[in-house]
């Protein structure tokens, strides 16, 4: 077997590799499966290997390759899929009993497209319950554990996407982002995670969590990497109705305006975090760039717009879940049996507070001053977030509060657990393109993550300056 | 703040069997979230805020900018050929007859 060294490689350069011929699909997918095979039960990353299945779509992949007829720049190169997205014959859980057993009818449209474009699936990894989470510390099959430090959660919901391209367990994984949930852990395991516009990627065949929220995104070791994926999952689906062409009016390549609305972060951060993301300024500045302060007063209330939306949401797409068409059941006496015994005992604990939660808010009575208030809230918020990016072209925070924190350090306090998105969810709840890029490190040599946000549909904006950032962060 | 007769119509209406002890740990921590959230009541009275007639839901004024965000659409109403089989889709179900999913009786 060649001997690849997995940690040099991004999808970029292992296209060229094989363009050039150092090594074929089939070795490099021997190598994945060799290094999956070898550190997988520690970090708890992987839920299955499709060994055979991979080891046919690289063989597949090479004889295109030996032919002439190679697919593209994905054409052969491994990637891990989250949990929560349908590939069609294969079991998929969303991390949950809830789905023990159940397979995948469909190809999801991402997963379609990929195929297409001539990806191969290592497997299926890890997440939180539902995507519900941010640490994947509510799987029902177990925690995942940060590649980095193995006391250290990954983050979450896509803790198991970003372990496995930090483990170098693969080239690239998709994940999934309702409130933060691709860049949070992106940013906790030292990798760019783009979440990009509501619509901008089809969501049919991801599991619903919720439907105004989710977007699917990938997870990479570069902008470059992100940029290959994007293309090749982006675009208008008629079997999404919420999918649409992404519009990009705005072509800038330099000089860009930068927004940092200070008085929405300065006080929440640990300090080392909070200098760190004052130095990615100064390089950014150096770098030709523009820093404004700018103004969100109500930006601050996307978290608890968040935990009434979400949940709300959360309540109404996972009523479906009952065993009679598919997935765990615990039959009782009566039919409203089955459905409290399948339900009560399918769903973890989180998923069922989560429930609840979204049931009372949408209840009568109650509906229009959570619910209600919540969605009046949210337009608020992104007609306070279009504003300001009419005078910057993007606005720039820190991903998240912290770096990893341990295993099991914030299981009991829910509030303490939620407030890891603080400010990722802003990007959800106006529907924005927002990407994590690597920044430096916390108090613990753990990554902090440097993150971007763009109007709806500027998704080149945030990639470019991305790219920018990144050079000039690995010039220090 | 939830009181224990709620939590326990929630569990119902969810339809989530749940032990007395978790109904009680589950009203605690919704009581904590409700409470968080409530926050969301004083949004838009800090200086600087957008308009948005917030006091009449469906008021014109809490319209967005329209250029910058994204637009309700609907596809045209014309079946579209299924991604699966009957058959697929039976063969995961926890009862089946005749091409039907089968279920207990629901009335009576």
């Amino acid at each position: 077997m060649i001997k690849i060294d997995l940690t040099k490689l991004t999808l970029v350069k292992a296209a060229e590799a094989l363009k050039r011929g150092d090594f074929n699909s089939q070795d490099l997918v021997a190598a994945y499966l060799q290094a999956i095979e070898e550190k997988n039960s520690a970090l708890n990353i992987y839920l299955e290997v499709f060994t055979d299945e991979a080891k046919q779509q690289a063989e597949a992949a090479d004889k295109r390759r030996e032919r002439g007829e190679s697919l593209g720049e994905l054409d052969g190169l491994p990637i891990a899929i989250k949990d929560n997205m349908l590939i069609k014959g294969h079991l998929v859980s969303s991390g949950s009993q809830m789905l023990k057993p159940y397979s995948a009818t469909y190809d999801a449209t991402v997963i379609k497209k990929l195929r297409e474009a001539g990806a191969i699936f290592l497997g299926r990894v890890n997440m939180d319950e539902f995507a519900m989470g941010s640490s994947n510390e509510t799987s029902a099959y177990g925690p995942v554990k940060n590649p980095l430090d193995p006391t250290r959660v990954p983050g979450g919901s896509s803790g198991g996407s970003a372990a496995a391209v930090a483990a170098n367990l693969a080239l690239a994984a998709l994940g999934s982002d309702t409130g933060g949930s691709i860049r949070q852990p992106a940013s906790f395991c030292g990798l760019v995670g783009f979440k990009p516009s509501y619509g901008a990627v089809s969501r049919y065949g991801l599991m619903a969590l919720s439907s105004s929220l989710d977007q699917i995104g990938p997870l990479t070791k570069t902008v470059e990497d992100t940029k290959l994926l994007f293309d090749v999952i982006k675009g208008q689906d008629p079997l999404d109705s919420t999918s649409t062409e992404a519009q990009n009016a705005k072509r800038k390549t330099q000089n860009f305006k930068i927004g940092v609305p200070w008085h929405f972060f300065e006080d929440k951060l640990e300090p080392e975090v909070l200098a760190d993301f004052k130095q990615s300024l100064e390089k950014l500045k150096v770098a030709g760039h523009e820093v404004k302060d700018i103004n969100l007063p109500n930006v601050k209330y996307s978290l608890p717009c968040y935990y009434v939306i979400q949940p709300a949401e959360a309540s109404s797409n996972l009523a479906r879940y009952d065993g009679l068409r598919y997935g765990y059941r615990q039959p009782g006496e009566k039919l409203l049996d089955d459905y409290l015994q399948t339900r009560g005992r399918g769903f973890g604990r989180e998923v069922r507070r989560r429930i609840m939660l979204g049931t009372y808010v949408l209840s009568a009575g109650y509906y229009d001053a959570y619910y209600g208030q919540a969605k009046r809230v949210s337009k608020l918020i992104s007609q306070e977030l279009a504003q300001a990016l009419e005078t910057v072209d993007v606005i720039a925070t820190p991903t998240t509060p912290s770096g990893a924190f341990k295993l099991g350090e914030r299981l009991s306090d829910p509030i303490q657990m939620y407030l890891a998105d603080i400010f990722t969810v802003p990007a959800n709840i106006a529907g924005l393109p927002s990407v994590s890029i690597p920044a430096g490190k916390d108090k613990n040599q753990l990554p902090l993550g440097f993150q971007l946000t763009a109007g709806f549909g500027q998704e080149e904006t945030i990639l470019t300056l991305g790219q920018n950032y990144e050079h000039v962060i690995s010039l220090s | 703040m939830i009181k224990p007769e709620e939590v326990a119509k929630l569990t119902e209406l969810a339809r989530l069997e749940m032990s007395a002890e978790e109904r009680t740990k589950i009203g605690q921590d919704l009581s904590a979230i409700l409470d968080y959230v409530s926050e969301l009541k004083s949004a838009g009275s800090a200086v600087g805020s957008p308009d948005l007639g917030r006091s009449a839901p469906g008021n014109p004024k809490s319209e967005l900018p329209t250029a910058s965000l994204p637009v309700n659409i609907w596809r045209a109403d014309l079946p579209t050929p299924s991604s699966a089989t009957r058959e697929e889709l039976l063969a995961s179900a926890a009862a089946s007859q005749d091409g039907y999913f089968k279920v207990k009786k629901i009335l009576g």
